[in-house]
């Protein structure tokens, strides 16, 4: 028996690779993707898809495009990457970039993840305000307009953040048994909603997805979505694990190239399934009351399933906020490996919890994720360009490893002047942030070619 | 091992049971009523027996348990 004190120490190769010992299967990672991508967060998208005017042809089948091009983007982008050096992204990027671009890689993801757990906590907090008749924020609310659900937020904030900084074994492996269980309650959450949208019949679903779920009329203040934004979501929702590389620290694990089809489990039943559900599921509420058009995913679940509706809501919030907390602590540890991680933990879990009292997050989540993606994108652009491209312009790969620098600029040049780029196309071009990815991701990788051209003849002169 | 494949069968029902009961209560089997205690009952049978199945294996196998 080992007790304790004894404890084996788990061996993450941080800043090794990963031995072909150490490899797993294809079935760890089609577990993996279906259990991480059926989150609290998935209640809120659902119903945005109805709030912004999607059409039901638009939806369902933008949904299915978007998903493949997901998919493809993982295993042909981010898994031969993975596979051929087997390490994390954060040493990978710092043998590029150096130690000091890490670090500052490492504040915004830190930040941008506790903007995410933020909207998981208000989820699950959203779940604990049906036991306290507390009225749901309104649609076009940025600011908190209610004290008691301010307290309910930051004490449901409070809870999951004391518990990430214990190390989240524990909600791992609750998590883990919590998965298949959400799976099936998201299903069985679209269909107890059938009879309340008047659908009898598979023949009478088309019909009634056309004139009830998805209408077409967009709210006042939100997008009218078409086609080309549901694809584009769905495609770049989970940009910065893709094209942005954050997966290389996944896939690094995985024996075989082809295990890259495996976020098939996690696009179609959390990103496809799961999002028609929760769409169905808001669309009663606007039947029931056109008038209440607030995306409070905890008095719907608690309408269409009762109880079991209430703890569907609350641990797919919880158990998707706790590792993200725990993640964006450890993003902020990165900058100095001195600083206590339970601290640095509570400090994470702190901010995310003053976040999400901003209802405004959650009523504008999809802007949140398609601009989360964009701004990590391209340092998997310039990843991306060091392995297929360095070398067929006689440039150096891993150059800040190679010439022991601590700061390389041309990644910094094209993180910033892409983000930039984008912030003009957006403010006088009126390009959408849902489609600024893809040109995104072009200018980036010519910049840090292009840049790293210069840099390198500049230096390479005696 | 017998009692935890009981309890992992028990556990599977559940989720399967869940999913027929909303199928019941689509086609009027099933009240909403009824239909709302069917899925939280599947709900505790689930959360507890994946606990209790665990329970069972780390007790089996203490060792596997701290890695």
């Amino acid at each position: 028996m080992i007790s304790k004190k004894e404890k084996p120490v788990i061996q993450e190769f941080e800043r090794e690779q990963v031995p072909e010992a150490k490899t797993k299967s294809a079935g760890s990672f089609w577990g993996l993707f279906s259990s991480e991508h059926v989150a609290g967060t998935e209640l809120l998208i659902g119903p945005l898809f109805v709030v912004h005017g999607v059409a039901a042809f638009d939806v369902l089948v933008g949904l299915i495009a978007g998903n493949i091009l997901a998919v493809l983007s993982w295993r042909y982008l981010t898994v031969p990457i993975a596979i051929k050096y087997r390490l994390t992204l954060y040493f990978q990027l710092e043998k590029i970039g150096g130690k000091s671009l890490v670090s500052i890689y490492n504040i915004a993801n830190g930040l941008l993840w506790c903007f995410l757990a933020g909207a998981m906590i208000s989820v699950s907090a959203s779940a604990v305000s049906c036991l306290f008749d507390i009225t749901p924020p309104s649609l076009d609310a940025i600011l908190p307009d209610n004290l008691f659900m301010v307290i309910l937020v930051i004490a449901v904030g409070a809870l999951i953040s004391i518990i990430a900084a214990r190390g989240y074994d524990a909600v791992t492996r609750f998590a883990n048994i919590a998965a298949p269980w959400m799976i099936i309650m998201f299903i069985v959450l679209g269909i107890s909603t059938l009879p309340d949208l008047g659908i009898q019949s598979l023949k009478d679903f088309w019909a009634k997805a056309e004139a009830v779920i998805w209408q077409g009329h967009n709210q006042p203040g939100f997008v009218k979505f078409t086609f080309w934004h549901v694809l584009f979501f769905s495609w770049f929702g989970n940009m910065a694990w893709h094209i942005g590389m954050g997966d290389l620290t996944i896939f690094r694990y995985a024996r075989k190239a082809k295990y890259g089809f495996a976020p098939i489990s996690g696009m179609f039943l959390g990103h496809y399934i799961a999002w028609i559900c929760a769409g169905m599921l808001y669309a009663v509420q606007l039947q029931n009351n056109p008038a209440n058009t607030t995306v409070a995913p905890g008095p719907m679940a608690l309408n269409a399933m009762g109880v079991a509706g209430i703890l569907l809501v609350f641990i797919s919030g919880w158990t998707t906020a706790n590792p993200i907390i725990y993640r964006s602590g450890l993003a902020f540890q990165g900058i100095n490996s001195n600083w206590s991680r339970y601290r640095i933990t509570l400090i994470a879990g702190g901010i995310a919890s003053v976040i999400g009292i901003f209802p405004g997050l959650s009523m504008k989540f999809m802007s949140f994720a398609a601009l989360y993606g964009l701004i990590l994108m391209p340092m998997g652009a310039v990843i991306f360009v060091d392995h297929y491209l360095m070398k067929r312009f006689r440039l150096q790969s891993f150059y800040a490893e190679k010439r022991n620098i601590s700061f390389y600029l041309p990644p910094a040049l094209a993180w910033i002047v892409t983000l930039g780029t984008c912030l003009l196309l957006n403010l006088y071009y009126g390009v959408q942030v849902f489609f600024l990815g893809l040109p995104g991701w072009f200018i980036a990788v010519a910049i840090y070619l292009l840049s790293s051209f210069i840099y390198q003849r500049k230096s390479s002169k005696p | 091992m017998i009692v935890r494949s009981i309890v992992l069968f028990i556990n599977i029902s559940s989720l399967v049971f869940l999913f027929v009961a909303a199928v019941l209560y689509v086609t009027g089997g099933f009240s909403f009523e009824v239909f709302k205690i069917c899925s939280l009952i599947c709900t505790l049978t689930w959360f507890s027996g994946s606990l209790v199945a665990r329970w069972l294996k780390n007790k089996r196998n203490p060792a596997r348990t701290e890695s």
